[in-house]
């Protein structure tokens, strides 16, 4: 049994579905990501499991309980918001405290309690600063200790790394995967940074639009993608339009716009004739002198070069006229390639991958 | 600094200063000075400066400040002008901050308009709505009517509304209600509702997030608006003049009646300068109480 069960969930302003049938099971401790576009529902969807937003249609579940005319007060869900909303006109722990005050625990017990949180997030100097006086990290440990001092079932994050700038954000990806294994509080997070989600969760689930369009785990999602808005959103992606020509068992020719006859790994039944996109990752192409029966291969020249230290991103511009994204790690010091060579292009029958449009 | 800098400060600085100090700093040191003198013969300020027999000298009393201290009468104005102001002030913070809390959270496009409200009584004269108020208040009018009418009933005397400490009140109250309502408002708007949603999702009840911050954070505002209210209720002499009759007396028309009617200038001014002083102690002893309770103030 999931731990929260959202059932056909939907929400409305007005014309606009902010969020539209969504349902969703996520199992306790799981570290599960919403990830999507700005705009796309994911936040309207926490505000419905927290509790600030009332359920047009659809049901919350938490375990066998319906939550879903809960209010957040009654909720054993906390949230870490984007802002963090410290209260400034409370000390470091006067906010750590606040939900166990609501709790009317008893005034020795909540400084025990808050002492410990002050050293689990690694601030135990830090009780009787005040908010305006932390720093972005600091604000947000305090906010992570805040809303974990009461131990909720599931801890909703709401784009909390946003504010963060690029060093501290990638140290506190590693602090959060940390934090949840040692709690084994189930998180729910937010976020339109897909990197952020394929490196933290254990399963995400892709949003456009009010709906949601895949859930998976993580490698799933960015090998798999189930369809054009998903290959495209996650990671970068060379998508081109094609047909089916040939079912071959498990492979399939495909006459792509561009590129002539390439074959591709079948995913999902397919008829002939019928129109998609072939998603080739740029990282799946390489640059090679010969190539295997199994292996599609074309020859261009080298159009662009992004030089990016680990790796290089070429562009390629194909002789059948297509141009193609290529990304190579940069293995032997100094630059192979230069813009205007010849190369020929090589990958997997498996590397390619059709998809609904 | 160059000269030309200089000059633009002094410019737009200046006139400012200059008013201040014409229009306020040398009113009050004439008040402190003509304290201290006599009345005229004919009613007004005997000269402070004497040229007599013994040469030029000054020609002063502490007369005033004894005769004050010594009239127990007026020390109970004192204190009964402060009971009315401390009365108003906070019938206006308990009226004005539902009215703010309102407005501050109503959508963006109403908020104008309800504060256009707020403010339309300033466009018609001040004597006017406290004339207004006396019909009201007055024995024909319905509210009278009703009151004497529900007192009959409960075999109760009737009671003048009008030419009370209640009509006073109640002047006072609708006169100064807007200058509580619009430093609520200034600060209230200003409020996170992000930490609203925080506290909720914490566990707090809608009256604990209002009195663990809401009211918390508005305190500046409360105490701005509180004296805003205080210091011109404590010194209101028009609102009682009208309504008040003779039991609603305040000590700003004993001021009011020492320069005028009994033409006592020195006494008078004595009258002020004691209340002025009253003003800035309860002021002071006010934010030092705040910053002893709270500690941190934030805007």
């Amino acid at each position: 049994m999931p731990l929260l069960d959202i059932r056909n969930a939907s929400r409305w302003f007005g014309e606009l579905g902010a969020v539209q049938g969504v349902s969703l099971q996520i199992e306790a401790g799981e570290f599960f990501t919403l990830l999507g576009p700005s705009g796309c529902g994911k936040t309207t969807l926490l505000r419905l499991i927290a509790g600030f937003e009332p359920l047009d249609q659809g049901q919350i579940f938490l375990g066998e309980r319906d939550m879903s005319s809960f209010p957040p007060e009654a909720r054993p869900i906390h949230t870490v918001f984007q802002s963090y909303a410290l209260f400034p006109h409370m000390s470091v722990a006067e906010n750590i405290g606040f939900p166990l005050r609501m709790r009317s625990v008893s005034k020795s017990e909540i400084q025990t309690r808050v002492q410990a949180a002050l050293d689990e997030v690694k601030l135990p100097q830090m009780a009787s600063r005040y908010p305006d006086a932390l720093s972005g990290g600091q604000r947000q440990r305090v906010a992570i200790a805040r809303a974990l001092i009461d131990q909720p079932e599931i801890l909703l994050l709401d784009e909390p790394l946003a504010a963060l700038d690029l060093k501290l954000r990638e140290q506190m990806r590693v602090e959060l995967i940390k934090l949840q294994q040692e709690v084994g509080i189930t998180f729910v997070y937010v976020t339109h940074d897909q990197s952020e989600a394929l490196a933290l969760s254990h399963r995400i689930a892709v949003m456009n639009e009010g709906k949601v369009i895949q859930v998976d785990v993580p490698d799933k999602i960015y090998e798999f993608p189930l369809n054009r808005f998903v290959a495209d959103f996650i990671g970068n992606c060379n998508l081109i339009d094609a047909e089916v020509a040939v079912i071959d068992g498990a492979r399939v020719q495909l006459s792509a716009k561009g590129l002539g006859t390439v074959s591709a790994q079948l995913e999902q039944p397919v008829q002939i004739g019928q129109a998609g996109v072939l998603a080739l990752r740029p990282e799946k192409l390489r640059f090679a002198i010969d190539h295997t029966p199994d292996e599609n291969y074309f020859s261009g020249k080298i159009r662009h070069q992004l030089y990016l230290g680990d790796v290089t991103r070429y562009m390629v511009e194909l002789d059948e006229g297509l141009t193609l994204q290529v990304l190579l790690p940069n293995t032997s010091g100094g630059r192979s390639f230069d813009i205007g060579d010849s190369v020929q292009l090589a990958w997997h029958d498996t590397a390619g991958r059709f998809l609904n449009a | 600094m160059p000269s030309q800098e200089r000059l633009t400060r002094w410019l737009i600085g200046g006139p400012p200063w200059l008013y201040l100090l014409l229009l306020f700093v040398a009113p009050t040191l004439i008040m402190v000075a003509a304290s201290f003198g006599w009345p005229g013969a004919e009613g007004g300020l005997a000269p402070l400066l004497l040229r007599d027999a013994q040469g030029l000298h000054f020609d002063l009393t502490l007369d005033n400040y004894t005769d004050l201290a010594a009239t127990t009468l007026y020390a109970w104005l004192f204190l009964k002008s402060l009971a009315y102001a401390v009365v108003v002030t906070l019938c206006c913070l308990i009226l004005a901050y539902p009215l703010a809390l309102t407005i501050a959270k109503s959508p963006k496009r109403w908020r104008n308009a309800l504060l256009l409200l707020v403010i339309l009584p300033f466009w018609s004269n001040f004597l006017v709505r406290i004339y207004a108020w006396m019909i009201i208040l007055g024995p024909q009018a319905g509210l009278s009517r009703l009151v004497n009418g529900v007192l009959a009933w409960l075999h109760l005397e009737p009671v003048s509304l009008l030419f009370s400490p209640f009509a006073v009140l109640i002047g006072l109250i609708y006169v100064h209600l807007p200058f509580m309502i619009l430093p609520l408002y200034a600060n209230l708007e200003k409020h996170d509702p992000a930490l609203l949603d925080a506290a909720r999702d914490l566990g707090a009840k809608p009256w604990q997030c209002f009195w663990q911050i809401t009211f918390p954070l508005s305190r500046p505002g409360v105490i701005a608006g509180a004296i805003l209210v205080f210091i011109p209720a404590l010194g209101a002499f028009a609102v009682p003049d009208i309504l008040g009759g003779t039991s609603g007396i305040m000590i700003g028309n004993v001021i009011k009646m020492q320069f005028l009617e009994a033409r006592d200038w020195p006494f008078g001014s004595a009258l002020s300068i004691v209340m002025t002083i009253l003003v800035l102690a309860l002021t002071a002893a006010a934010a030092w109480a705040a910053r002893r309770a709270g500690g941190r103030i934030y805007d």
